[in-house]
């Protein structure tokens, strides 16, 4: 509910007083706006997004469709993004995510060739992933171009471990039943995952846009690189006397992959309140590693490219309404997740 | 003194007169806005909607917390219902809505054989359950009791019929899997549905709230594949909200719906079975009202529940005023 008041709060305060630097916002369409706030400028976003990641590319590229065996599964993410126009070529932001998502594997059955003596056993997996994530803070440069055609923009950015990333202790649970002379166990196995990266992680990227009278192309690109080395553990669990399960922390150290993402942007503006989107994104990471025993074990690299047509709705001057789908084109060792994105964008000026 | 009174009086009615009776032409009143138009369709007007709904089935509510359910099943729920509505008069409108539903639920299961000492056989089967076609023809009315004036809300009585023109009973899909069957896109059943709704205009909001409860009839169908049929009763449905609309400007609304529905015990062969359901949901969305075309967005949340889906559906509406 909480996480709904985040994008419901921001209605309410369309109904602010209007000062007389908001005729700018009033003028401005969507392609017109700088890459950065205009100084003294808040720009409030609640997002919510809804992924359904039911493909899995493999390393070589190849997609699996996870819906045909039962293992899609929903991703339900919100967002908070706070950005503040210093003057009129920089930008401060800080934005932070929650999110949840459960995947349940296959409920596997071992069946005994005597169950009146050994008992059948069905397992169920479910790995949850719920929590806050890491708190980003970002900073944005835009070059100083006196025309307003095109724009060039540098953000230095660093995300810090805010948000809890070793897992909680599993939930494990066994039942057991005896019906006509058999016997049988129910196993659940429950895992509970948290959303932060523990390490800091440093960001550099760089942006350009370049406006025709009813068009904008944008072009966009981001590196992070972990600062340094994690560590964390995994839950292990025995079970007792057939009844309970005790669990240990088996530690590990890891270092996060580094990542590049990057997306070309097509914008058509045909009415000044309504801005039609066409984005290309890429993603991609590598070099991450993980410690198994006493052994580093290379985390595979990854990619993908995704398709990501939207809109934008100017309701008022202050405040904004945009829509994305993001459809999975290609990847590598990765999740094909089709996503939907809602977000509501409220701006006003402090000063 | 009198004078003085006259003169107020003249000075209301020419008030009334100029703001209070202004009329529409029909163009205007074909445009109106959710906040703004009355609570039934006006006279003459035809209205075509679409209605879409999307849901997934993911998590569900036990003992009223969201949960996984056990195993991997995974499906979800597509519909598009086809509305018509007319007015007859100004306070009387009509309704038909047909709805086309799909709805797909992929399950699998490995399992592990011991051979002998030495060896297992494992295997992994999968199937998945559909259903596919049209749902249950619903015919309604509406009639405005009490007209909106600025001291009172609108009143609005309505009644809607679910006659059984879906598909009723679980058919085998004849593959060799008997896990795997058709569900019914139907419930094979007469329901009548009346319900009242107050809405008061205050602008740029609207609210209100609906109370309604839905009587359900006995009816024979399979519920399951090679089983003979049995007398199934849906639990009765009752439901209550409140909702109120803002216009954020001419053209967009914001819309907020708080409802509760509270279903009684199903009964199969005049036992009750199941439990009795309950469930809380929050509905927020927009309203975009471009000329005669409305598009709306809304977001079904489950808030808290006695069983049923947890996970949010997804309703879009494109409406056109004719």
């Amino acid at each position: 509910m909480v996480r709904i008041l985040i994008l419901a709060f921001l209605v309410p305060l369309a109904s602010f007083g209007q000062s007389a630097r908001d005729s700018l916002l009033a003028t401005e369409r969507s392609i017109d706006r700088p890459i950065t706030l205009h100084g003294g400028q808040l720009r409030i976003t609640g997002a919510y997004s809804l992924a359904v990641i039911s493909k899995q590319f493999d390393e070589n590229g190849d997609a699996t469709n996870l819906r045909d065996d039962g293992f899609a599964s929903v991703r339900h993410r919100f967002g908070l993004d706070i950005k503040y126009g210093v003057n009129e070529f920089v930008q401060v932001s800080t934005f932070i995510h929650q999110s949840s998502q459960t995947i349940r594997d296959q409920t596997r059955g071992i069946f005994s060739a005597n169950p009146e003596e050994d008992p059948n056993v069905y397992q169920n997996l479910s790995y949850e992933y719920k929590g806050w994530e890491d708190l980003s803070v970002n900073l944005d440069i835009r070059a100083p171009f006196r025309t307003k055609k095109i724009d060039v923009g540098l953000t230095v950015g660093i995300s810090m471990p805010t948000a809890s990333h070793s897992p909680d202790m599993p939930t494990h649970s066994i039942e057991y039943t005896a019906e006509n002379g058999s016997t049988q166990y129910n196993v659940d196995y429950n895992y509970h995952y948290n959303l932060g990266k523990g390490v800091t992680v440093a960001q550099l990227g760089g942006m350009i846009k370049y406006r025709l009278p009813k068009w904008a192309f944008s072009a966009r690109v981001d590196y992070r690189h972990g600062l340094q080395e994690g560590a964390s553990y995994e839950w292990k669990h025995q079970l007792v006397e057939y009844e309970e399960f005790e669990y240990r922390q088996e530690f590990f150290t890891y270092r996060l992959p580094d990542t590049f993402e990057y997306y070309g942007e097509i914008e058509y503006q045909p009415l000044p309140f309504f801005d039609i989107i066409l984005n290309v994104s890429g993603y991609h990471s590598q070099d991450g590693w993980k410690t198994v025993g006493r052994d580093k074990v290379a985390i595979p690299a990854a990619t993908l490219v995704t398709i990501n047509p939207g809109v934008e709705l100017i309701v008022t001057p202050r405040l904004w309404f945009r829509q994305k789908f993001q459809f999975p084109v290609s990847g590598k060792s990765y999740e094909g997740a089709y996503t939907f994105y809602t977000s509501l964008i409220y701006n006003l000026f402090l000063f | 003194m009198q004078k003085n009174i006259t003169i107020a009086l003249l000075f209301c009615i020419g008030t009334h007169v100029c703001f209070g009776q202004e009329e529409m032409s029909p163009a205007e009143k074909k445009q109106q806005t959710l906040v703004t138009e009355p609570v039934t369709l006006y006279k003459g007007f035809f209205r075509l909607q679409l209605s879409t709904y999307y849901s997934l089935i993911d998590k569900i509510f036990l003992d009223s917390k969201k949960q996984s359910t056990e195993g991997n099943s995974w499906g979800d729920n597509f519909s598009v219902a086809t509305h018509l509505q007319y007015g007859i008069s100004d306070r009387f409108m009509v309704e038909a809505s047909i709805p086309y539903i799909r709805q797909r639920i992929f399950q699998s299961f490995r399992y592990e054989f011991p051979l002998d000492r030495n060896g297992q056989f494992s295997d992994t089967t999968k199937w998945e359950t559909r259903a596919s076609g049209m749902g249950d023809l619903e015919l309604a009315m509406g009639y405005q009791l009490i007209i909106e004036s600025p001291s009172r809300p609108a009143v609005a009585a309505y009644l809607r019929v679910t006659l059984p023109t879906g598909e009723k009973d679980v058919t085998d899909d004849k593959d060799d899997n008997p896990d795997s069957y058709n569900m019914p896109t139907g419930q094979g059943e007469i329901s009548i549905n009346p319900s009242v709704r107050l809405r008061k205009v205050s602008y740029p909001f609207a609210y209100g709230v609906n109370v309604g409860y839905k009587f359900r009839n006995e009816v024979t169908k399979i519920t399951e594949v090679d089983k003979p049929a049995v007398s199934y009763k849906n639990g009765n449905l009752a439901d209550a909200g409140a909702f109120v609309n803002v216009s954020l400007n001419d053209w967009v609304i914001m819309r907020n719906l708080v409802d509760f529905y509270y279903k009684e015990k199903d009964q199969i062969n005049g036992s009750e079975t199941g439990d009795e359901t309950w469930l809380l949901e929050y509905v927020p969305g927009f309203s975009f009202q471009l000329k005669r075309f409305r598009f709306d967005q809304l977001v079904i949340i489950p808030i808290k529940a006695n069983l049923g889906s947890a996970d949010p559906s997804y309703v879009l509406l494109f409406q056109y005023t004719f």
